[in-house]
C-alpha cells in the first residue's frame, strides 16, 4: 500500500511563492488501480512527482508524507531514493516520446536499469530486455531493442516506457495520462495493455487523467482533484453512482471525452490562478451551491458512509460544506 | 494572438510600448541589466558632454607632454603626440556609441526590409533574398567585414556600412521568421480584407509585430559592433590616426607597450570592454524577459 | 561567394600598380605592368580569367610578393593553424567542463564565474588584451620571450615535416625548439582562447540546462538511474550538439581574430598576411585570404555536420 499524508508542495515564482498542493491524502491500496481525476493544472502530475521525489526547483515539498509499505519516503537520502525509484515505484508519462532520450538506442535504457537494479550481466540484461519488450507486445523486440525513439511511432515509445518502468518490478506503477498524447485507437490497445499487466503482476497502480471514461474502465478507486486539494474519494461505482461533490457533478455533467483538453461544459468558469486563490473553499466562485460560508473559510475533510453495498461498505470522503444539497 | 477588434483591427498597443513598459519592469527586478544599462546611459552622457567637461582638445598635440604617465594635470596620461588620453576617452564615447548606433539602424533597416520583402511576398524573391543573407554568413563575419572595410576605404561611414552589412543577414532571418508566423494572423487577413494595399497591411499591421525579437538583438549587436569597430580601426580599416576612436587610441599605443607605456592603451582598451559588456547585459536581461525558460 | 570577394577586392581604393612600380617610372611602363598583370582588360574578363585560375588551384600572384598567392597562403597557413586550433583545444578544455558544473551545481560559485567569465570574455577586445598581457609577462615580469614571431632567432627551427612547430619539433626530438615555441605560442593562444571559452561555457551550460530539464532526463531519473550517471551517461551527449555547432562559429571567429592577434605578435601567418595585403592594396592576396579563411570555415562546418550525424541518430547520413 501507498499512503500519502497530508503532502504539500510550493512553487518559488517571480510573483511570489504559490502552494500548488494544500496537504493532500491519497491512499492506493496493493494490487487495485486507484484514479486521480482533475482539469489540468489542478496538482496531478505534481502529486505524482512529489510521490517520486522527482519535483525540481522551483517545485519544493513543504511537509507531509509518503509512506511504502511503512517507510516515509521523503525521509530518505538521494542515494536511497534512487534504489526505490524504478525498484519499487515506477512512473511513465504522458509524452512518451520525448519521455525517451532521442540519442540513445531503446536498448541503452533499458539494459542500464536491469544492470543497476537486478544486477544482471549485459548479455543476461540484454535477453531480459528483449522479453520485456516482447511482453510489452512489441513486434521484434530484438528490432526495437537497437531502434532510436524518432524510428518508433508513439505508441510504441509508450510500450517501450512501459516496459522500462515495469523491467525491475515495482510493486506500484504511477500512470500520468499515459494515453493522452495517442491516437483514440492506440490508446485503447495502450489501456488493454496496462490493465493485464496490472492484472498479471497485481501492481498498485495511481492512474492520473482527465478522462471520467477511462477512470470507470480502469478504475477500483479514485480521488477528485480541485486547486491542489483532494475534493472527494470514493470506490468507483460509488463515485459514479452517487457523485457528492458539486465539483464531482460538474464533471459528470461535462461528459470529458478521451483525448478533450477542453474546459468541462458543465462548469462555468475556469480553474483559478494559483496567485489568485480565493479565499475559503477554491471552487465556491463557481459552485453552484456557493452560499457565503464558502467565501470565508474552506471545508475540511468529512468522512462518509459509503452506503454502498456493492463497495463493500467502503468509506468515502468529501470536503464540501454542503455537500448534503442538491444529491439526487 | 486574441480575435481582431473591428474591421481594420490593429493590435491593442503598440509592442513598442509594451516592449518598453516590460523593459522598465525588467530593470527594476535585475540590478545586473540596470547595472549594464547604467553603464551604457553614463556613456552616452559622458559622449554628449565630452565638449564640456572634456580638460584638453582631443586633437591638440604638444610634445613637450608626450608620455606622461597618469598623475596630476593628465588624468590617464598622454600619448606620444602629447594628446591628454582622459579627454580623448571622453571624446571617443562620441564616435563609438554613434557607430554602434549607425551601424545597428542601418543592419536593421536594411535587413528588416529584406526580411519582411522575402517572407510577405514568398516565391523567387524569398529564394533570391535568402540565399543572398546564405553567402554573406558563409564568410567569417570579421574578414568579410575586413573585406568590406578595406573595399570601400578606410573611415567612419564606411565602417559603419562595413558592420552594418555584416549583421544584415541577422536582422534579415528574425524578421522573416518572425513574419511568417504572423502574416496569417486574423489581424491581417482582416486587414487585407478590408481593402489596404500589401504593402501597407505589411508597413502598418504586419511589421510592428515583429520588432521586439529584433530590438533584442540589436542590443547584442551593439556590443559586437563596437568591438568589431574597434578592431577594424585598430588595424587601420576604419576611423584613421589621429581621431579619438578607443580602437585607434589603443593602436596608437602598441609601438610604445614594449617600452613600459602601458596607459595608452590601457584607458581605451577598457572602455570598449566596459561598453560592450553594458550592451551585453541589457541584451541577457531582455532575452531572459522574452523567453524566461532560458537562464 | 568568389564574386562578393571579388569584387570587394576591385573596388579596393588606390591601384596595387602604386605599389608594384616604383616612384619613377613612366607612364608607358606602369601601362606595361598594367598589361602584365591583366588589369587592363574589362573587369568580368577579369573575374572570368579568376575564376578559372581557382579552377585549376591558381588564385593568382601577389603584387607585393610576386609568388603566387596559392603558394604564399600554403607557407603561412600552418603558423595559423597551430595558433587557432591550440586556442581551440584549450578553450573547449576549460570552457566546456566549466559550462557543464555550472549547469549542474546551479547558482553555486561555479555557475557565477561561467556567467562572469560569459559576459567579460566576449566584451574584452582581444587586442586589447594582447597588449596587457605582453605588457606583463614580456616587459613588466619578464617572464615570456619577446612577442615576435613563432621562435626566437637563436634557435634553429625544425625539419618542417607538417608545418605545426609544436608537432615537428617532438618529432624531432627537439626539446629546445620545442619549449622555445611553446613560449612564443603562450600568449597569443591564451588571449584567442579565452575569447573563445566564454561563447562555449555559455552554450554548455545553457544546452546542458535544457537538456536537464527536458522530460527524458525526468523519465530516467524515474527508473533510480543515479543524478550522475544520468549527467555524465545520458544528459552530456545531449547537451554536446549546440556545442559542436558553437565550435564551427567560435573556429570561424578565431580566424577573423587571428588577423589581430597575428599583428601584434608579428606572427608569420595568414592573418598577418592579410593584413600586409590590406595595407598594400595586394588584390589578389586579399582574395585569395578571404577565399581561403572561407574555405576553411565552410570545412570546419562539414566536419562538424559529420560528427552531428554520428552523435544524433536523428540525423540522416
Amino acid at each position: 500500500m501507498l499512503e500519502v499524508q497530508d503532502l504539500t508542495v510550493t512553487f518559488h515564482t517571480g510573483r511570489g511563492t504559490v502552494t500548488a498542493l494544500h496537504g493532500v491524502d491519497l491512499t492506493l491500496p496493493t494490487g487495485r488501480v486507484t484514479g486521480l481525476v482533475g482539469e489540468s493544472g489542478c496538482g496531478k502530475t505534481v502529486t505524482a512527482l512529489a510521490v517520486m521525489r522527482l519535483l525540481r526547483p522551483p517545485g519544493e515539498i513543504r511537509g507531509g508524507r509518503v509512506l511504502l509499505g511503512g517507510q516515509n519516503l521523503l525521509a530518505l537520502s538521494e542515494r536511497e531514493m534512487d534504489r526505490v525509484r524504478g525498484a519499487r515505484i515506477a512512473m511513465i508519462f504522458q509524452q512518451p516520446r520525448a519521455s525517451l532520450n532521442p540519442v540513445f538506442p531503446v536498448a541503452a535504457q533499458l539494459t542500464h536499469v536491469l544492470r543497476l537494479h537486478r544486477g544482471l550481466s549485459g548479455r543476461a540484461a540484454w535477453a531480459e530486455g528483449e522479453a520485456l519488450l516482447a511482453r510489452a507486445q512489441l513486434p521484434r523486440p530484438e528490432r526495437v531493442m537497437r531502434a532510436y525513439p524518432h524510428q518508433l511511432s508513439g505508441g510504441m515509445c509508450q510500450r517501450v516506457m512501459i516496459a522500462l518502468a515495469l523491467a525491475c518490478r515495482p510493486s506500484v506503477l504511477l500512470a500520468d495520462e499515459p494515453t493522452t498524447a495517442l491516437d483514440v485507437t492506440v490508446q485503447l490497445q495502450i489501456i488493454e495493455l496496462l490493465k493485464s499487466l496490472q492484472q498479471e503482476l497485481g501492481l498498485t497502480v495511481l492512474l492520473i487523467t482527465h478522462d471520467l471514461g477511462l477512470v470507470a474502465e480502469m478504475c477500483d478507486f479514485v480521488s477528485v482533484m480541485y486547486a491542489g486539494r483532494i475534493v472527494e474519494a470514493a470506490p468507483v461505482s460509488a463515485l459514479f453512482r452517487r457523485p457528492l461533490h458539486p465539483y464531482t457533478r460538474g464533471l459528470m455533467a461535462s461528459r470529458m471525452r478521451a483525448g478533450s483538453r477542453a474546459l468541462p461544459a458543465g462548469i462555468p468558469g475556469r480553474i483559478p490562478d494559483l496567485h489568485q486563490m480565493p479565499a475559503g473553499c477554491p471552487f465556491h466562485p463557481r459552485c453552484p451551491l456557493a452560499q457565503g460560508l464558502c467565501a470565508e473559510r474552506d471545508a475540511s475533510p468529512e468522512t462518509v458512509d459509503g452506503g454502498d453495498p456493492a463497495a463493500s461498505g467502503a468509506a468515502r470522503m468529501v470536503r464540501c460544506h454542503f455537500w448534503g444539497r442538491g444529491v439526487a | 494572438m486574441s480575435a481582431p477588434r473591428g474591421a481594420v483591427a490593429t493590435p491593442a498597443t503598440l509592442p513598442v510600448w509594451t516592449a518598453a513598459a516590460d523593459a522598465i519592469d525588467l530593470l527594476k527586478r535585475n540590478p545586473i541589466t540596470l547595472a549594464g544599462a547604467a553603464v551604457i546611459v553614463v556613456i552616452a552622457l559622458v559622449g554628449l558632454a565630452a565638449p564640456a567637461i572634456a580638460p584638453y582638445d582631443p586633437l591638440t598635440t604638444n610634445p613637450a607632454d608626450a608620455l606622461r604617465p597618469p598623475g596630476a594635470g593628465h588624468l590617464m596620461g598622454t600619448d606620444e603626440f602629447g594628446e591628454d588620453i582622459w579627454s580623448r576617452v571622453l571624446w571617443g564615447a562620441r564616435i563609438d556609441l554613434a557607430i554602434a548606433l549607425g551601424a545597428v539602424v542601418v543592419a536593421l533597416v536594411l535587413g528588416c526590409v529584406i526580411g519582411a520583402v522575402a517572407g510577405f511576398w514568398g516565391g523567387w524573391i524569398d529564394e533570391v533574398a535568402m540565399r543572398s543573407m546564405d553567402v554573406l554568413q558563409a564568410f567569417p563575419s570579421f574578414i568579410l567585414a575586413m573585406g568590406i572595410a578595406a573595399a570601400l576605404g578606410p573611415n567612419l561611414r564606411n565602417l559603419i556600412l562595413a558592420i552594418a552589412l555584416i549583421n544584415v543577414a541577422v536582422y534579415a532571418r528574425l524578421m522573416r521568421a518572425r513574419l511568417l508566423v504572423v502574416k496569417h494572423a486574423l489581424y491581417a487577413t482582416a486587414a487585407r480584407g478590408a481593402g489596404n494595399p500589401p504593402w501597407r497591411v505589411l508597413l502598418v499591421h504586419l511589421m510592428p509585430n515583429c520588432l521586439t525579437p529584433i530590438f533584442v538583438q540589436s542590443s547584442l549587436q551593439s556590443g559586437w559592433a563596437i568591438l568589431t569597430a574597434a578592431g577594424l580601426s585598430f588595424i587601420g580599416l576604419g576611423v584613421r590616426i589621429p581621431e579619438p576612436e578607443w580602437g585607434v587610441m589603443v593602436a596608437i599605443g602598441v609601438a610604445r607597450i614594449t617600452v613600459g607605456a602601458w596607459w595608452v592603451s590601457f584607458y581605451p582598451g577598457l572602455c570598449i570592454a566596459l561598453a560592450v559588456m553594458g550592451f551585453n547585459l541589457i541584451g541577457d536581461g531582455l532575452q531572459d524577459l522574452l523567453d524566461p525558460q532560458r537562464r | 561567394m568568389t564574386l562578393v570577394t571579388f569584387v570587394l577586392t576591385r573596388v579596393l581604393p588606390g591601384s596595387p600598380i602604386d605599389q608594384i612600380a616604383s616612384p619613377m617610372s613612366t607612364p608607358a611602363q606602369r601601362h606595361a605592368l598594367m598589361v602584365h598583370y591583366g588589369l587592363d582588360r574589362p573587369l568580368w574578363e577579369q573575374y572570368a580569367t579568376y575564376i578559372l585560375g581557382i579552377g585549376r588551384g591558381d588564385l593568382g600572384t601577389s603584387f607585393t610578393t610576386s609568388q603566387p598567392v596559392a603558394r604564399d597562403l600554403e607557407r603561412f597557413f600552418p603558423a595559423t593553424l597551430e595558433l587557432t586550433t591550440a586556442a581551440i583545444v584549450i578553450a573547449t578544455v576549460i570552457g566546456v567542463p566549466l559550462g557543464l558544473c555550472g549547469a549542474v551545481r546551479r547558482g553555486s560559485w561555479v555557475d557565477h564565474l561561467v556567467r562572469i567569465v560569459a559576459v567579460v570574455g566576449v566584451a574584452l577586445p582581444i587586442f586589447w588584451l594582447s597588449l596587457v598581457l605582453i605588457y606583463l609577462m614580456f616587459y613588466r615580469w619578464h617572464l615570456l620571450p619577446a612577442p615576435i614571431g613563432r621562435l626566437s632567432p637563436r634557435i634553429t627551427p625544425p625539419r618542417v615535416i607538417t608545418g605545426l612547430l609544436l608537432i615537428d619539433s617532438l618529432l624531432g626530438r627537439d626539446g629546445v625548439a620545442f619549449a622555445d615555441a611553446a613560449g612564443h605560442l603562450l600568449l597569443p593562444v591564451t588571449v584567442l582562447a579565452f575569447a573563445a571559452v566564454a561563447p562555449l561555457a555559455r552554450i554548455t551550460r545553457t544546452s546542458t540546462l535544457d537538456v536537464l530539464s527536458s522530460p527524458h532526463v525526468q523519465a530516467t531519473r524515474a527508473l533510480g538511474i543515479p543524478w550522475r550517471s544520468i549527467v555524465w551517461k545520458y544528459a552530456f551527449r545531449n547537451a554536446m550538439l549546440p556545442v559542436l555547432t558553437m565550435l564551427a562559429i567560435v573556429y570561424g571567429f578565431l580566424l577573423g581574430g587571428s588577423v589581430l592577434v597575428e599583428t601584434l605578435f608579428a606572427w608569420p601567418g595568414l592573418g598577418r598576411y592579410a593584413f600586409n595585403a590590406i595595407s598594400g592594396n595586394d588584390y589578389p592576396a586579399v582574395q585569395g585570404f578571404i577565399l581561403y579563411a572561407t574555405l576553411i570555415y565552410i570545412a570546419i562546418f562539414i566536419l562538424v555536420d559529420v560528427l552531428y550525424a554520428v552523435l544524433d541518430p536523428r540525423v540522416q547520413t
